[in-house]
């Protein structure tokens, strides 16, 4: 936005007010409150207030031990809450140095990706339904059941998984997944030409997100931006390249970028072909999984790093989530501190949004695709 | 048929007491359910009221409040595939004001509980609330000796109607919830709030 | 912008004052370099991380005053985009001691500071708006304390104490 308008806040200036939007919004995909300063219909400034959804998951895991915080994992985020689940175990075998089985490697990717696309799925109708637009909302979840499905059939949840254990996974999937799996990806490959002509094609759409909400280049070092907020901006990274994990060394799959600077049709272009490359690491790891065991031979019984500090990322549909631990030895750890994207997302938000109109604040909310419980943990 | 029932005479067949209207000198002693009774309606339109209660219950217009995971089974409910619309509780409303239900969904932090009063407060009165999912039961998973951060239950700061239990419950247990919800009004509950 | 190479960033820190390395049996898997820093030397640190490229992946805090040596151990992790060469600091604070912003260098520092003081109470000095982020502002205590406990007046309304494994057992 080309506006170089004085954004200094004047409380005592008439023309000006503030405006609470949430804890209980519409749009504000969950209990974030920003308030706002605004004159007329533009932001002056803007100031998030979080903690509305904070449940205490880090103090939690200082009073249970690591097997006893595997629920808890899955629900920091629980729209990649499979990915988050997986990503604790892997924290925990990295820094027990156990080796997971091939097939259980396989599984985990599968999963992971399948659970991808069904956040992205809730992203691309949720966000639309914020600009107006109700009917992509009905496709999307009507696909994300299908996936869902899928999921339900392995592991028993439909949201909030605990289907990864210290090791491996806790149940076989049997060709019948395979298979449904590799049919989900056939259909949706043609589905997805449905969405570009619904939303991607659709003038008002483009008119609701071009040149709005621009996260540019110069705020990636500040902030240590990741995930489709970052690609959108033009830097093709991502953790499944920079740092695999968990096998995804061997799967081919691009890492797509945006080209018009990080506004918030950037963040959709890439989010869409994220969908596309998910869908390409399926399907090789489905022609590639091996017959085998599942769970590693020999875990211990009880989980006790040594002592000393661990870091492990992994790129979750919203960006990099890190699980910094650290362990004195004994049972419980001293510190578990989850470093999620939604929270570094979200702190840009006094620098993004002034400047643009109230209606573009909706936008630009919806378009970095956050999820407040993890902001709050 | 009698349409117009004057109080003292009938014993309506809903689940609604007999409400006095003659004993003034009751009211000297303090006690809260005859002060209750006392501001029920002294009139009853006995066939009207089933007719709305029914007209009610099948046109619940739910408060969209989200507040962690249990929102997105609850988006689930409203989406295509389970479709609360067919039973006539598909108009989520973002205001207060419009709302007949409060659904809530999710965990409630110590930060969200003033929150969610002043909302029960804005909501007009025929009123009601489902505890959907574990965390507004008793705190699901999050409740823990030590915990500070959550409100273990919905029904610490708001009256519940139905509890739906789950972590989070799947679509189809909401949909139950719903229905328990809607049987409720029509066998007479008029919410919590003609009184106070 | 001078962008170093990875092993002379490295060297540099090394070598400022005031940094130690990390001893044989320090283990700080998923960094590649550990250092112990005092106060003074984290904001030179920083500085040449961020001239070199790198980004502020987080901040944490420890509570460590039951240790031996006890003190308020303040974890900061510098990366770069890219393979990944991260840096960990710690800075050990005395406890009730003071840390120091470095929200003027990368503004992301910001929100894990505040965070800092809300979950620990340890005080960042120069930064521009310390208050609470998590607990609502009027809060009092500070929550990942490991003598933490909760003086809600509205404790025996909201959360009821679960009764005591004992009793459970009787029941």
């Amino acid at each position: 936005m080309a506006d170089t308008i004085e954004l200094v806040p004047d409380a005592s200036d008439p023309e000006t007010y503030f405006l609470n939007m949430g804890p209980q919004h519409p749009s504000t995909h969950g209990v974030l409150r920003i308030r706002l300063h605004l004159e007329g219909e533009r932001i002056l400034s803007a100031d998030p207030i979080i903690g509305y959804g904070h449940r205490a998951h880090e103090k939690m895991a200082e009073n249970r031990d690591y097997l006893q915080f595997l629920p808890n994992s899955s629900r920091i985020d629980y729209l990649s809450g499979m990915i988050y689940n997986l990503a604790y175990c892997q924290a925990i075998e990295h820094a027990l140095e156990l080796e997971v089985p091939e097939r259980a490697q396989i599984i985990r990717i599968i999963c992971g990706e399948l659970n991808r696309i069904s956040s992205h799925l809730l992203w691309l109708g949720t966000f639309v339904l914020d600009l107006g637009g109700f009917t992509p909302f009905l496709y999307a979840f009507d696909d994300r059941e299908k996936i869902l499905d899928i999921l339900d059939s392995i592991t028993g949840s439909r949201l909030t998984y605990c289907y990864g254990r210290f090791g491996g996974v806790t149940m076989d999937v049997d060709d019948v997944f395979l298979r449904r799996t590799a049919d989900f990806c056939d259909y949706f490959k043609t589905r997805l030409n449905e969405y570009h002509e619904l939303v991607t094609d659709n003038v008002i759409y483009q008119h609701r997100t071009r040149n709005v909400g621009v996260i540019s280049t110069e705020l990636i070092q500040d902030y240590a931006l990741s995930g489709p907020v970052l690609r959108a901006a033009g830097v093709a990274q991502d953790v499944r390249k920079d740092e695999p994990y968990g096998g995804y060394e061997r799967f081919d799959f691009d890492v797509p970028v945006g080209d018009r600077g990080g506004d918030c049709f950037d963040r959709h272009t890439v989010r869409m072909e994220e969908m596309v490359q998910s869908m390409r690491i399926i399907e090789q790891a489905l022609a590639c999984i091996p017959d085998g065991p599942i769970m590693a031979p020999k875990v211990p019984k009880r989980i006790r790093p040594r002592a000393g500090d661990y870091y492990f990322a992994v790129e979750s549909a919203r960006g990099h989530f890190g699980i910094f631990i650290t362990s004195d030895g004994s049972d419980v750890p001293v510190r578990n501190k989850l470093r999620t994207p939604s929270f570094v997302n979200v702190s840009t938000m006094p620098v993004v949004l002034p400047g643009t109109m109230l209606a573009d604040t909706v936008a630009v909310l919806g378009s970095i695709d956050i999820v407040v419980p993890e902001i709050d943990r | 048929m009698d349409i117009v029932t004057v109080a003292e005479s009938k014993q309506p067949e809903t689940a609604e007491p007999e409400t006095p209207g003659s004993d003034a000198s009751e009211l000297a002693q303090v006690n809260p359910d005859l002060l209750v009774e006392q501001v029920k309606p002294l009139v009853h339109l006995d066939s009207l009221e089933n007719l709305l209660n029914h007209a009610r219950a099948n046109s619940l217009w739910p408060l969209t409040f989200g507040l962690a995971c249990c929102a997105i089974e609850m988006m689930a409910v409203g989406a295509s595939r389970f479709d609360l619309d067919r039973i006539g509780a598909g108009v989520f409303r973002p205001s207060a004001r419009q709302a007949d239900v409060m659904i809530l969904a999710g965990t409630i932090s110590r930060k969200m509980g003033p929150v969610i009063k002043t909302l029960w407060d804005q909501m007009p009165s025929p009123k009601w609330a489902i505890a959907m999912g574990g965390c507004t039961i008793d705190g699901g998973p999050f409740k823990y000796p030590g915990q500070y951060a959550i409100i273990e239950g919905a029904d610490r700061i708001i009256p519940v109607d139905v509890y739906v239990p789950g972590c989070p419950p799947r679509p189809e247990a909401l949909f139950a919830g719903i229905l328990k919800l809607e049987e409720k009004i029509k066998a007479g509950d008029t919410g919590w709030a003609k009184s106070a | 912008m001078g962008k170093v190479s990875v092993s002379e960033l490295a060297q540099n820190i090394a070598s400022m004052e005031g940094i130690a390395m990390a001893d044989e049996g320090d283990i700080a898997k998923g960094c590649q370099h550990l250092y112990r820093s005092a106060l003074a030397t984290l904001r030179p640190v920083a500085t040449l991380c961020k001239q070199s490229g790198y980004h502020l992946e987080h901040i944490t805090c420890l509570d460590l005053r039951s240790d031996e040596g006890g003190c308020m151990r303040l974890a900061y992790q510098f990366n770069r985009q890219g393979a990944p060469d991260r840096h960990l600091l710690h800075v050990d604070l005395d406890p009730g001691s003071n840390g120091v912003t470095i929200s003027d260098l990368f503004r992301g520092a910001d929100w894990y500071e505040r965070e800092v003081f809300d979950m620990h109470g340890v005080v960042i000095d120069d930064h521009a708006d310390l208050r609470r982020l998590l607990m609502p502002e009027d809060y009092v205590g500070h929550p990942l304390l490991k003598d933490f406990t909760d003086e809600d007046p509205e404790r025996h309304i909201l959360a009821a104490p679960m009764p005591a494994p004992e009793a459970k057992d009787e029941g």
